[in-house]
C-alpha cells in the first residue's frame, strides 16, 4: 500500500481539490492545523513509544488519521492505520518502525499540499458540489 | 400550525448544529462545509465540550460526534443525551473510521441516529442531515398536534362534572354563577356548535296543531304539512 513517495504523490491533488471545490485559501488553512495537530500527536505517539502506552500510540495514530485523511493521502493513511492497530493489539514490537514510515509519509504529504499551493493553478477537477472520490 | 409546513430552506437555516471533533482539520473542514450549506454551526473539541453545548440552555437540533474524543467518546455522549428529558431529541450523527465497521452497531445502539464514515464524503452528508431535518421536521409538527390535542382536551375538562340545569327552562348555571342557554355553555367550552332543528315527537305535539289551526279557515288547501317551518 506505501508509495513512500517513490514517484507516486502522496496526495491525490485532484481528488482533493474536488473535495475543497478548489478553495485555496482553505486548504493553506488546513494545511496549518494540520501542521500543529500532526507535531503534536507525533510527540504522542513517540511518548506513548517510550512509555510502552499502547493505548495513547493507538489513540493519537487513530486521531491523526482521521485529519490526514483529509488531504486524500492514502499513504499516509494506511501507514496510521498501521500504528493504530499495533496500539489497538498492544504489540509495539513493529512501532518504532512504523512510526518513521509515518513521519515520512507525512512529510510527503506536506511537500505535496506545498506544490499544491505553489503551483498556482486550478486543480479544480469537476463541478463544485460534484465530489465523487476516485 | 406554524410556518413550517415542508422540508424548505428556511427551516434547514435555521437549524443549529453541533461538531465535535478532536481533530482541528477534520473539524475546520466540516465546520467550513456545514457553514456553506446554511447550518449555524457550534464546535467542540473533545467530548466534555460537546456536552456541555448539549446539555446547556441553547441546545442544538442536529449533532454531528466523531467516534473517538478524549474524554467522552460518541456513544457515550449519544447515552447521556439519551438519557435527557427533551421534547425533540437532538439528532445525533456518529462519525466513525472505516475500519470500526463493527463499532456502528454499537453506536446506534448507544442512541445515535445515523453514521458517517470518516473522512465524510459531502453529498452522503448532506443526504443524512437532510434525513435529519426530516426527522427533526416530523417530531416538530407531531408536538404541536400533541399540544392542539392537548388544549383540546383542556377544553372538554370543562364538561366534565356537576352541571346544575333548571328543570324548567332548561338553562344550566356555569362556574360563575350564571345561568345559561345550554347552547352558548357548550358552543363556550367545546368546538361543538349547534343546528336547530326539531325532532318528530317535538313537531308532532307543537308544531303540526299550530299548522292545522294555521289552515283551518283556508279549506282545501293541500300538502300543508309539507311546510318547512
Amino acid at each position: 500500500m506505501s508509495v513512500e513517495g517513490r514517484g507516486v504523490s502522496a496526495v491525490d491533488a485532484p481528488a482533493l481539490m474536488t473535495r475543497l471545490e478548489g478553495d485555496r485559501e482553505l486548504l493553506a488553512e488546513l494545511l496549518e492545523l494540520f501542521g500543529t495537530d500532526a507535531e503534536a500527536l507525533l510527540a504522542s505517539i513517540t511518548k506513548g513509544l517510550a512509555s510502552s502506552d499502547a493505548p495513547a500510540v493507538h489513540r493519537a495514530a487513530h486521531t491523526l488519521k482521521g485529519a490526514v485523511a483529509n488531504f486524500c493521502a492514502p499513504a499516509a493513511v494506511a501507514a496510521a492505520v498501521a500504528l493504530e492497530s499495533a496500539g489497538r493489539n498492544g504489540d509495539l514490537s513493529d512501532a518504532p518502525a512504523l512510526l518513521q514510515r509515518l513521519r515520512r509519509e507525512i512529510d510527503a504529504v506536506f511537500a505535496a499540499v506545498g506544490r499544491i499551493l505553489a503551483s498556482g493553478t486550478t486543480l479544480r477537477n469537476g463541478k463544485p458540489g460534484d465530489d465523487s472520490r476516485p | 400550525m406554524t410556518g413550517r409546513a415542508g422540508f424548505g430552506e428556511e427551516f434547514q437555516q435555521a437549524m443549529r448544529i453541533l461538531i465535535a471533533d478532536d481533530d482541528a482539520v477534520s473539524r475546520r473542514l466540516l465546520e467550513r462545509t456545514l457553514q456553506d450549506w446554511g447550518y449555524e454551526v457550534a464546535i467542540a473539541r473533545d467530548g466534555a465540550e460537546a456536552w456541555a453545548a448539549l446539555s446547556g440552555e441553547d441546545r442544538p437540533q442536529l449533532a454531528v460526534l466523531d467516534w473517538m474524543m478524549p474524554g467522552l467518546d460518541g456513544p457515550e455522549l449519544c447515552r447521556r443525551t439519551r438519557a435527557m428529558d427533551a421534547q425533540i431529541p437532538v439528532y445525533v450523527i456518529l462519525l466513525t473510521a472505516r475500519a470500526e465497521r463493527a463499532d456502528v452497531v454499537a453506536g446506534l445502539e448507544a442512541g445515535a441516529d445515523d453514521y458517517v464514515i470518516k473522512p465524510f464524503d459531502k453529498a452522503e452528508l448532506r443526504a443524512r442531515l437532510h434525513v435529519g431535518a426530516r426527522v427533526l421536521q416530523l417530531q416538530l409538527s407531531l408536538a404541536d398536534r400533541v399540544r392542539e390535542l392537548e388544549d383540546a382536551l383542556s377544553k372538554v375538562k370543562l364538561l366534565q362534572g356537576l352541571l346544575p340545569i333548571c328543570a324548567y327552562c332548561k338553562r344550566v348555571r356555569d362556574d360563575r354563577n350564571y345561568w345559561q342557554q345550554v347552547e352558548n355553555y357548550v358552543t363556550d367550552r367545546s368546538a361543538a356548535r349547534f343546528s336547530h332543528s326539531i325532532c318528530p315527537s317535538c313537531y308532532e305535539r307543537e308544531v303540526r296543531p299550530q299548522l292545522e289551526e294555521l289552515a283551518a279557515p283556508a279549506a282545501g288547501r293541500e300538502g300543508r304539512n309539507d311546510r318547512e317551518c
